[in-house]
């Protein structure tokens, strides 16, 4: 064996990987029954999230999960909404905060779930836990900011390769401190890569109010480079899908990096039991929970009988993973 | 020929490397012709050529340069280029043709046992293990001879060194009748099982040291006339195997009242000693040297023809006179010193110090 | 051939015989075509594969990060070693990481080329030798060029590899001729190379039988060549006779050369640039003394250059850099 410990414990494991669009473990009820209205489809995404979310936070309590997660409750409509307009050939990367967008692309609750409860079927075989997820068309790194060039890279090749995708990368707020960010908007810039930058700016990085974390304006930052920013402050998601919508038409001209920035705001802690934001202004966006703002559009019964459907796969997806 | 500098002031670089030649090997320059880019780590400098000529390359691109050394030569004219160029190849070659790989130890060590190097078979690098095993190979094979008997009541000797020395040394005691040649050694091979003046080549050192042990002679002398540090070497190589000097003194000699002489002396014919004067061991004194009154000489000394000091005059250790020197009185040679010949020492010398002379041409002019 | 041309010949035929390479990194391009020049001539050769970026350590390596989890084989340039601890971050953090954290779902084999070293007096951060902060990341492979090994042969054998690779180029060597061993020679000495399980070599060099050599020196890159020479003249003029091991693999290590040689002269130094304090010597000698103790003559002996900045005063620089005549002090003092 040599030094350091070459080529050490990869461990084999079940393929638990599901193509984003291929079938196989995506359950209908949970990522989009075929032929149902555009409007259900995107409240069932967003529920799906939402409840997978609520799910781990209290399997942790109740101590079947250990390590850290962070949960991306009330910043559901923003994953939803630009998968809605990604295909095959798009990437995702995503930072530490991805169940959510993790979720919307390939639909493998099963796999996120044993993954986080580092399990062997997990998605990396319980190396990677909640934040190092690798999928088709997807990834994502705890760092923030490391992935950033990562996928400018990856835009990079499909622009040697011919390849018509997109590469779409997640940051938040506090992503903006960091430099590489910024070396990497400059390159992509002047290298006119097809990547696409979607900011969530949930105005807390962490438990630093944006306003103590940035200087300037977050809009001209990307300007700065020659970017072009489609901007939001919206957790309705139907404007978020036509936003999306228009924001990835402009990228896929492939005149170079487009920039979506989508104010919005996380309704859980940042991580587990951290969570020391004024409690007024809390309460207050609960009130824009999308998850209420696009569901109240649904029938009550359609909504009751999605909440349901969902509800059980996930109970099923949880059983199952429990008895893995 | 005239070499091509690169030109800088830059005083914190000795080096550069030679980025790009613009003019190619062996082709004709104007002067001021851009010939070459030399990057140091403060500036890229151009070199042009400083003046019309042949240019010759001295460098590769590519290479490292020392900035104080040229990077090309020019030469008025194709000829003399080539003939540079040839020159320059000949003498590469016979450096490249200097014969089997050793170290510098065993080359030394070789040419003291006589060892041919190219006769080691070794594709790899000569050692002083190899060659002296080649040595003892030979000196295998080879019958060496037996000292000779000696003549009954008188000491016999053996002789350290078949060389020049050796037949002074043998010739004086033949005269002086103070003792027999019985024996030569020598650690030079090729001489072993050979004779000088009819007294044989036993072999070397060691075979001296047995033949000591065996009795086959009584006393040594060192006839090695010139070198002092081989004196010396040999002197304590003989005390520390037990085995006495004695001296050889040319029945010539003059030798006043008072004077003492130590061991292992060697002194030629129509030297003088003057009153008192006291002489230590193992010193070899060519002929016609007078040391005045008085005087007073260490040990493994050794003096050429005609050396003459004055009264009270101190000669220290392992001194090496040329020949023809004078030497005033109240004089002190220090240890290690050496004296050129035609010298004439007038004041003390430190020890470790060279007396040098600078030598006087003879003008011949008309007479007016 | 001088080995900034070889390497610059051994990148394009490894851009020739593989689509998936390409080459980014600051003034890349022709007609300056590199800091050292190494790259001259590539970027009219290969158009669209050989860039220019940006002053942006982080972002060069990053996007080579993303090129090679989308299959590509890019091989990244670092102008100066110094400014790789801009890099720390993707090489450490993502790099390493993905292909294990992902467990084997995804590779990122980025090369990443780094010319280093002191001895030019260009200063603190321009001089230094920082492949030892690297060394035993998991994952990493860090190799660096010696002028005995082929450049060719181990770019080729990097890239037969999906793993990621730090190769650090001494600025010194690059003016220098390469000395591949040829006929089991190099010049004068014995040259032997044994090539690891995934096509790495190390070359060993001796004057005389390895039977004769009293101690073994182990050394890389510019050290090396420096070792070799001292060694040479050493045997020759004093027949003081040690055997030279130089890996182009620095870690992880192929022992089996190592071991063969300090098994018979029990004896070993290991020589490096970069500064003292937790080296690539350190790890050496605690692994060396755990496998042959009580077999040793003497400890394990270790040179480094001292523990402080690089002085740009090329007297100042010389007096705390591993210079040819500390390098000698060091293998006289373990030849004894």
């Amino acid at each position: 064996m040599g030094w350091p410990h070459e080529g050490a414990q990869l461990m084999t494991t079940v393929d638990t990987n599901v193509a984003a669009s291929a079938g196989g473990r995506t359950d209908p009820r949970l990522a989009g029954v075929p032929g149902e209205p555009r409007a259900e489809r995107l409240y069932r995404r967003m529920r799906f999230i939402r409840r997978f979310e609520e799910t781990v936070l209290e399997l942790f309590e109740r101590g079947l999960l250990n390590g850290t997660t962070h949960a991306c409750i009330g910043q559901e409509a923003d994953a939803v909404a630009i998968v809605e307009h990604l295909g095959d050939h798009d990437h995702m990367f995503s930072n530490h905060r991805c169940h959510g967008h993790f979720l919307a692309r390939t639909g493998d609750a099963l796999a996120l779930i044993a993954e986080i409860m580092g399990k062997p079927e997990g998605v990396c075989g319980g190396i990677g836990g909640s934040q190092h997820l690798c999928a088709p068309g997807f990834m994502s790194n705890g760092v923030q900011g490391g992935i950033v060039p990562n996928a400018a890279g990856i835009a990079l090749a499909k622009q040697l390769g011919g390849d018509a995708g997109l590469s779409v990368v997640f940051i938040g707020d506090g992503t903006l401190g960091e430099g590489v960010t910024y070396e990497t908007l400059n390159v992509a810039s002047l290298w006119k890569l097809p990547l696409v930058i979607v900011l969530e700016d949930n105005g807390w990085a962490q438990s630093t109010p944006a306003g103590a974390n940035l200087a300037g304006s977050m809009r001209d930052r990307f300007a700065a480079f020659g970017l072009p920013v489609f901007e939001i402050d919206s957790t309705d998601v139907e404007e978020l899908d036509a936003f999306a919508g228009r924001a990835l038409a402009q990228a896929r001209k492939r005149e170079g990096p487009v920039t979506i920035v989508i104010h919005t705001y996380r309704l859980c802690h940042h991580s587990k039991n951290d969570d020391n934001r004024p409690a007024e202004e809390v309460a207050a966006r609960w009130d824009l929970d999308p998850i209420e703002i696009h569901g109240r559009r649904l029938g009550p019964s359609a909504r009751a009988a999605i909440d349901a459907e969902v509800e059980s796969a996930l109970q099923e997806v949880v059983d199952q993973a429990v008895a893995l | 020929m005239k070499p091509v500098l690169v030109p800088t002031t830059d005083v914190n670089s000795e080096t550069g490397v030679l980025v790009a030649w613009y003019a190619d090997d062996h082709t004709k320059v104007e002067a001021d012709e851009l010939i070459a880019e030399i990057e140091t780590s403060k500036a890229i400098i151009e070199v042009p050529a400083p003046e019309t000529g042949f240019l010759l390359h001295a460098v590769r691109e590519g290479a490292e340069v020392r900035l104080t050394e040229p990077v090309a030569r020019l030469f008025g004219d194709a000829k003399a280029l080539e003939a540079y160029t040839e020159e320059e190849q000949r003498r590469r070659t016979e450096a490249a043709d200097s014969g089997p790989r050793a170290t510098t130890p065993a080359r030394a060590r070789a040419e003291e046992l006589g060892i041919d190097l190219a006769s080691i078979d070794s594709d790899s690098l000569i050692t002083v293990g190899m060659v002296e095993a080649a040595a003892s190979a030979t000196t295998a094979t080879t019958e060496l001879p037996d000292p000779l008997p000696g003549a009954a009541g008188l000491p016999r000797i053996a002789l350290l060194g078949a060389g020049l020395g050796a037949t002074q040394v043998i010739d004086i005691l033949r005269v002086a009748g103070s003792g027999t040649a019985v024996a030569v050694v020598d650690d030079d091979q090729s001489r072993w099982a050979g004779e000088v003046m009819g007294v044989p080549v036993v072999g070397g050192f060691e075979r001296l040291v047995k033949l000591f042990g065996d009795s086959a002679f009584d006393t040594a002398i060192i006839t090695i006339s010139t070198s002092v540090p081989a004196r010396a070497r040999l002197r304590e190589a003989l005390a520390s195997n037990g085995i006495p000097l004695a001296n050889a003194i040319d029945p010539t000699a003059r030798i006043a009242g008072g004077v003492t002489f130590g061991t292992g002396n060697v002194v030629c014919a129509f030297c003088h000693f003057g009153v008192d004067t006291v002489v230590g061991d193992n010193n070899f004194v060519s002929a016609y040297n007078s040391y005045d009154h008085h005087n007073r000489l260490g040990s493994d000394i050794s003096t050429g023809p005609a050396c003459a000091t004055s009264g009270l005059v101190i000669v220290g250790d392992r001194v090496r006179l040329g020949t023809g020197i004078f030497v005033e009185p109240y004089v002190e040679l220090g240890d290690d010193v050496e004296v050129a010949s035609g010298s004439v020492i007038v004041a003390s010398v430190p020890a470790g110090h060279v007396v040098k002379r600078r030598v006087v041409t003879t003008a011949v002019v008309p007479r007016r | 051939m001088i080995a900034a041309r070889a390497m610059g010949d051994a990148l394009r035929a490894v851009l020739n015989e593989d689509d998936r390479v390409i080459l980014l990194g600051e003034d890349l391009v022709d007609p300056y075509g590199g800091a050292f020049k190494v790259t001259r001539g590539l970027s009219t050769e290969f158009p669209g594969r050989v860039r220019s970026t940006p002053i942006s350590e982080g972002a060069i390596i990053g996007l080579s990060a993303g090129l090679a989890l989308s299959g590509y084989r890019p091989i990244a340039e670092i102008m100066f070693g110094d400014f790789i601890t801009l890099c720390f971050d993707q090489i450490v953090n993502h790099i390493a990481k993905y292909e294990a954290m992902y467990n084997g779902k995804a590779t990122c084999p980025v090369m990443i080329r780094t010319p280093s070293g002191g001895g030019r007096g260009y200063g603190p951060t321009h001089s230094q030798s920082l492949e030892k902060h690297f060394l035993g990341v998991p994952h990493l492979r860090v190799v660096s060029s010696s002028l005995v090994h082929d450049p060719v042969a181990v770019l080729r054998a990097l890239l037969a590899q999906n793993r990621p690779a730090l190769l650090i180029e001494h600025k010194l060597l690059y003016p220098l001729h390469l000395m591949l061993p040829a006929g089991g020679r190099i010049e004068d000495d014995v040259a032997e190379t044994q090539v690891s399980d995934d096509g790495l070599p190390t070359v060993s060099i001796r004057p005389v039988d390895r039977k004769d050599c009293s101690f073994t020196v182990l050394a890389y890159g510019y050290q090396a060549e420096l070792a070799r020479r001292v060694l040479s003249r050493l045997a020759v003029e004093e027949e003081i006779f040690g055997e030279l091991i130089v890996p182009s693999q620095i870690s992880p290590l192929h022992w089996e050369p190592i071991d063969a040689s300090v098994s018979v002269t029990r004896r070993l130094l290991v020589i490096e640039e970069g500064v003292e304090g937790c080296t690539w010597g350190s790890e050496v000698a605690a692994r060396i003394s755990a496998r042959f103790f009580g077999e040793l003559h003497q400890p394990v002996a270790t040179a480094a250059s001292d523990p402080t900045v690089i002085p740009a005063s090329k007297m100042l620089e010389a007096r705390m850099l591993m210079t040819p005549e500390r390098v000698e002090r060091a293998i006289r003092k373990v030849a004894t």
